[in-house]
């Protein structure tokens, strides 16, 4: 296991663990390896965190914790790419911005997921442009939304 | 940047495979047709800019008590399925 220095402190790096983004993410097009960090203390936030610049950490959840009815299209190229066999192959990301002093105005990047192939080890930000999410959907709202479908779906069956 | 003047229906090629053609010009709009492979991404420039920016912001997020507050509940039910 290697060391490397990161946004978050140290880490042990397990090379299993390794996310490479071929083509970086937007705004870091130079970063290529990452690794999604659980921190007890910040979960369900998980961290994206650089192997390559000890500057970056983005912030990220899985997005059906947020919005239960969440659906991801992940184009035949991106299948391609990142060499996807199987859903059981997948995990899937959204990234998060929380603005800082305001933790209420946090938002959640439904538009374009994270998407990583567990077993090959690549990942990608797809962008679903023509999918009706938005880039910055507010948190508190949409976790307000599941509750009441869960509620509706809880009451329809019960 | 190179500078092409087209008119309506004609078009540009680029490299082998990639048609651009103006279909239509309206005011300040113009309608543009692309013929490319599938393997070419194509955005408009404004929503790949929007979504750098939201990369550049989630980087600078503070995880804070209020933070945890929000998604607590989301929390306690994810772990009660694990």
């Amino acid at each position: 296991m290697e060391k490397v220095m990161t946004k978050i402190g140290e880490l042990e790096i397990d090379e299993e663990k390794v996310v490479r983004f071929e083509k970086g993410i937007p705004g870091f097009e130079s970063l290529r390896d990452f690794i999604v960090v659980e921190k007890e203390e910040s979960y369900p936030i998980l961290w994206l965190v650089s192997l390559d610049s000890p500057n970056v950490a983005i912030p990220v959840i899985d997005p059906w914790l947020i919005r239960v009815d969440y659906t991801v299209d992940i184009d035949e190229e991106t299948v391609k790419e990142l060499e996807i066999e199987g859903m059981e192959d997948l995990r899937i990301l959204a990234v998060l911005v929380i603005p800082v002093g305001n933790p209420k105005d946090m938002t959640i990047n439904l538009m374009a997921p994270i998407v990583i192939n567990k077993r090959t080890g690549k990942g990608k930000q797809i962008i679903m442009e023509n999918s009706g999410y938005g880039i910055r959907h507010k948190v508190v709202d949409e976790i307000e939304r599941s509750k009441k479908i869960m509620k509706d779906m809880s009451e329809n069956t019960g | 940047m190179l500078v092409l003047s087209r008119r309506i229906n004609e078009s540009i090629i680029i490299g082998d495979d990639i048609e651009i053609k103006i279909l239509k010009v309206e005011g300040k709009t113009v309608k543009i047709g692309i013929s490319a492979p599938k393997s070419v991404k194509i955005y408009r420039k404004e929503i790949y800019d929007s979504i750098k920016r939201e990369n550049i912001e989630a980087m600078k997020s503070e995880l804070t008590e209020g933070v945890r507050e929000i998604l607590g509940g989301v929390r306690d039910e994810d772990r009660g399925q694990r």
